[in-house]
């Protein structure tokens, strides 16, 4: 503060009234000032001197419009001069008591002003006479004020915001997330291997540390985002602005590394690293206090994991898992209290026209939910025991079955699905004994064992063992799904099945899709090869039947046939069963076979198209051009211009046919032009024309087929059958 | 769809029964819980694992909420809602094992596909079906028990 000497023109100010009243103001520490009704200055003690000296020279008659100098409230907002209280009280004549200003004086000083004014009125007419204005400076309060705020709100040591204030950043931040969909990301971090610094090193290493730590934190987030430090060694973030958790796993790792360098004090090299816990807002949809104990539980996660290393808390997780335990147990109780039940699906032997057996299919009579199929609630315990205790209650129930079916004469194969985690278990085979005892060997030779997911086979050496042992028994092994799944061939050679099981999935797209046709076609030659009887599961047409046969698979299961039935309804269904003839018009003379030829046309165009679709998205030369472009040599023509094709040629879309395909072939060139042309464009464009001429071939077969079908209307295959 | 839009759990999905609430809120952070991961792994194993838990979370969800429906007596009061709501459920449930049943077979899922229809799905259900059944019940329970 300038020193009180100096004291400009005070002298020269006369006050009205008495000489000791002046000594009086003289000597007060509040800068105090007289102002005429005109608003001029008629007097100024030396404390104003003090306070605005450097600013304003305190002239006597200095109009208070002239009285002006940078002011602030103390939210930072400049104040205009006419509302300075100064022209305030000689304006609107009414006292205006304490108010908070921020100055700042030529020199830069800044000063906070307590201000306060009062109108002057006169003694005897009650006039309005002038005002007198004073002010104290208050800014040494001010400061420490201030001071005791940021020891609310922030951390002494660190300088980083402390609990209190991260609470807020968190919630506006949160807010905030709302409008933007941005995640944020809330993380607690503790540093790892900083106690044994503060022990060895002593406080001021430690502290040292800490203010590196918290200026490298600062440095490695984005301007918007938050640090506070929240205990001793503890921080914790809100990171926003991410778009995706790469996003989140990049600024963390950058944490992590930054921290792990290590920290140069005075005469020693210290290193810690940091485990930080995260969770995800709004993935995370908890309220916030829940958000941070999410991410303390991370947090320790992340420790226990090895430290140095964050960890992201799932939400759902412990739900989750609450609701699977839950599930778990009603499970296990529905078992005990028959909630379970088997249905059964016939399989045909459609070569000899057979019902040979059933599969059983284990059906959940949910006491809420109804019945439920096994894709339902297998998945919820296929990876714990209770699938073998399910398991063992299929066999006993199916055993059962076959038994009653046997005394009434129906020689029907029960087929039972296993999962491969009860053939793991070493007391498999045991337990089988155990159930199968007392039963005729004749009934245990009606039993087969289906492993489903045998991709989940591990142990094949004990599960081979378990199926010599089956087999041993009279009990026929199949292996479910086959062509899932990616080890099967390893399987198929080491275990000792006798059948394999097409799946559904295959044989519902083999009409339609190459590939698929080409596995339940490698399945079938498998089978043969390795002398295995095959089954096709999932067969719903006439079409997949006759695709079936040809290919060599006659025992098959599905929709086609039947669905799954109540035990009690498969004997009257075996007794109502009557094979439908054209099952075997494959084999048959014409004209009945003309359907069959029709379809394997339709369905060698398929794949041609297919080759031919693929090579063009391959770099390099497209695969066999030769095949792929000469009607003449295509199969689909030779099927065409053969001797079989002869019997629809007196059909009138026979010479339509002949046309649009010379014009799939034709823009089959196209393609392969295009190809070579490198352009992506063109390509994609003769892909398209190709697709369309190809769909209506198609669609011209299918027109003749069905025109087949009707001239022999006792035979039309109507493609479903119930 | 955006690359990224998590569902924000707002009050507009609020059906006034605590229990139906809490799962919601779960399966909205299951969805999200997907929607983070699936855009860094979406090998089969993962949506393997992913439709497990959303096929068993939804079915302990369904009973929760079907049982509530028998407890109050939901189809005698609105026989065809109450059906609605059960067909929704069944659907559900169909759509996530013709997942399961496709990456069987090799077809992996997108996750634009998983998601909008967990999306749709999910914010279709709760506000237009839920809602309803929410409605109904905090009717039932304000006015004695039955
Ligand atoms: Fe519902």
């Amino acid at each position: 503060m300038s020193s009180p000497n100096i004291l400009p023109s005070v002298a020269s100010l006369p006050l009205e009234g008495d000489r000791r009243l002046r000594d009086i103001l003289d000597s007060l520490d509040a800068a105090v000032q007289c102002w005429d009704a005109q608003g001029s200055l008629t007097y100024a003690n030396p404390a104003s001197a003090v306070l605005f000296g450097s600013t304003v020279p305190l002239v006597p008659g200095l109009a208070v419009a002239d009285f002006t100098f940078d002011a602030m409230l103390p939210d930072g907002r400049k104040i205009a001069p006419e509302k300075l209280p100064f022209a305030r009280v000689l304006c609107e004549r009414v006292p205006i008591a304490e108010e908070i200003l921020r100055i700042i004086g030529r020199d830069g000083e800044e000063r906070w002003l307590r201000c306060s004014a009062r109108p002057l009125l006169d003694e005897t007419s009650g006039d309005f006479a002038g005002a007198v204005t004073t002010q104290t400076d208050v800014s040494g309060l001010v400061e420490q004020e201030q001071r005791l705020r940021q020891m609310a709100h922030y951390d002494a040591l660190t300088h980083l915001p402390n609990r209190v204030l991260f609470a807020d950043r968190l919630s506006q931040a949160l807010a905030r997330c709302q409008r933007t969909h941005e995640l944020i990301a809330v993380c607690l971090l503790d540093l790892d291997g900083f106690k044994p610094v503060n022990d060895r090193l002593g406080h001021k290493a430690g502290d040292q540390v800490l203010r590196e730590v918290a200026q490298r934190l600062n440095e490695s987030v984005r301007g918007d985002d938050t640090v506070a430090r929240v205990g001793g060694d503890e921080f914790a973030m809100v990171l926003g602005g991410m778009k995706s958790l790469q996003d989140c796993d990049n600024s963390l790792q950058r944490i992590l590394d930054c921290l792990a360098r290590p920290y140069f004090l005075a005469d020693q090299i210290v290193s810690v690293s940091a485990s930080i816990g995260v969770t995800l807002y709004p993935n995370d949809g908890s309220e916030q206090d829940i958000l941070l104990r999410h991410a303390d539980q991370a947090m320790y996660k992340a420790k226990e994991a090895g430290k140095n290393r964050y960890m992201l808390f799932d939400p759902g997780h412990e739900q989750r898992v609450r609701a699977t335990h839950s599930m778990l147990s009603k499970i296990e109780k529905s078992i005990s209290a028959n909630q379970f039940c088997l249905f059964y699906q016939p399989m045909i032997d459609c070569r000899r026209g057979r019902v040979v057996g059933a599969e059983a299919l284990v059906r959940w009579q949910h006491p809420v939910l109804g019945l439920m199929a096994p894709s339902e609630f297998l998945p919820l315990i296929e990876q714990d025991d209770l699938i073998v205790v399910l398991g063992d209650w299929v066999l006993r129930d199916g055993l059962a079955q076959a038994a009653e079916w046997s005394l009434m004469g129906l020689d029907l194969r029960v087929s039972v699905n296993i999962s491969a985690r009860q053939l793991h278990r070493r007391d498999f085979v045991e337990k089988l004994r155990a159930i199968t005892d007392g039963y005729p060997p004749e009934v245990i030779r009606k039993i087969e064992i289906e492993i489903v997911e045998t991709a989940a086979l591990e142990d094949v050496n004990t599960v081979s063992d378990s199926i010599r042992e089956c087999r041993a028994m009279g009990i026929s092994v199949a292996l479910d799904d086959f062509g899932t799944g990616f080890s099967s061939l390893v399987h198929l050679k080491r275990l000792q099945a006798n059948v394999l099981k097409i799946d559904q999935i295959f044989v519902r797209g083999m009409l339609d899709d190459s590939e698929d046709l080409a596995i339940v076609s490698g399945v079938i030659g498998l089978a043969a090869a390795f002398k295995h009887e095959v089954v096709a599961e999932g067969v719903e047409t006439i079409d997949h039947i006759l695709m079936l046969r040809e290919l060599g698979c006659d025992i098959m299961q599905g929709y086609g046939f039947a669905r799954p039935m109540p035990a009690d309804r498969i004997p009257h269904w075996v007794e109502s069963f009557r094979p439908d003839p054209l099952w075997n018009i494959a084999e048959s003379s014409r004209p009945n076979r003309d359907y069959f030829e029709l379809l394997l046309a339709e369905t060698n165009h398929r794949a041609w198209l297919d080759q031919m679709l693929l090579s063009s998205r391959l770099p390099g030369k497209m695969a066999d051009p030769e095949a792929c472009l000469g009607h003449e040599q295509c199969r689909f023509s030779r099927w065409y211009d053969s001797e079989a094709a002869m019997h629809f040629r007196h059909l009138p879309c026979f010479d339509e046919i002949d046309a649009v395909h010379r014009c799939v072939h034709r823009k089959a060139v196209d393609l392969v032009r295009a190809h070579e042309s490198g352009n992506l464009a063109l390509v994609e464009l003769a892909e398209n024309d190709i697709n369309e001429a190809s769909s209506e071939l198609v669609r011209l077969l299918r027109q003749l087929r069905l025109t087949i079908a009707a001239e022999k209307p006792e035979e039309a295959p109507d493609g479903q059958k119930t | 769809m955006a690359d990224y839009e998590p569902l924000v759990w707002s009050e507009n999905f609020v059906t006034g029964v605590p229990e139906i609430d809490e799962q919601h809120r779960i399966l909205v952070n299951t969805l999200n819980e997907a929607n983070v991961r699936l855009a860094e792994n979406s090998s089969p194993e993962f949506l393997e694992q992913i439709t497990r838990d959303l096929l068993s979370y939804a079915l302990y969800h369904f009973e929760t909420e079907e049982a509530l429906m028998q407890e109050y007596a939901y189809n005698d009061q609105s026989a065809e809602e109450a059906d609605r709501h059960l067909r929704e459920h069944r659907g559900f449930s169909a759509k996530v094992v013709a997942v399961r049943e496709g990456l069987k077979g090799g077809i992996l899922i997108t996750r634009e596909d998983l998601l909008s229809f967990l999306n749709n799905w999910l914010v279709n259900h709760i506000l237009n079906t839920d809602k309803k059944l929410g409605a109904f019940i905090v009717q039932k329970r304000a006015g004695g028990p039955g």
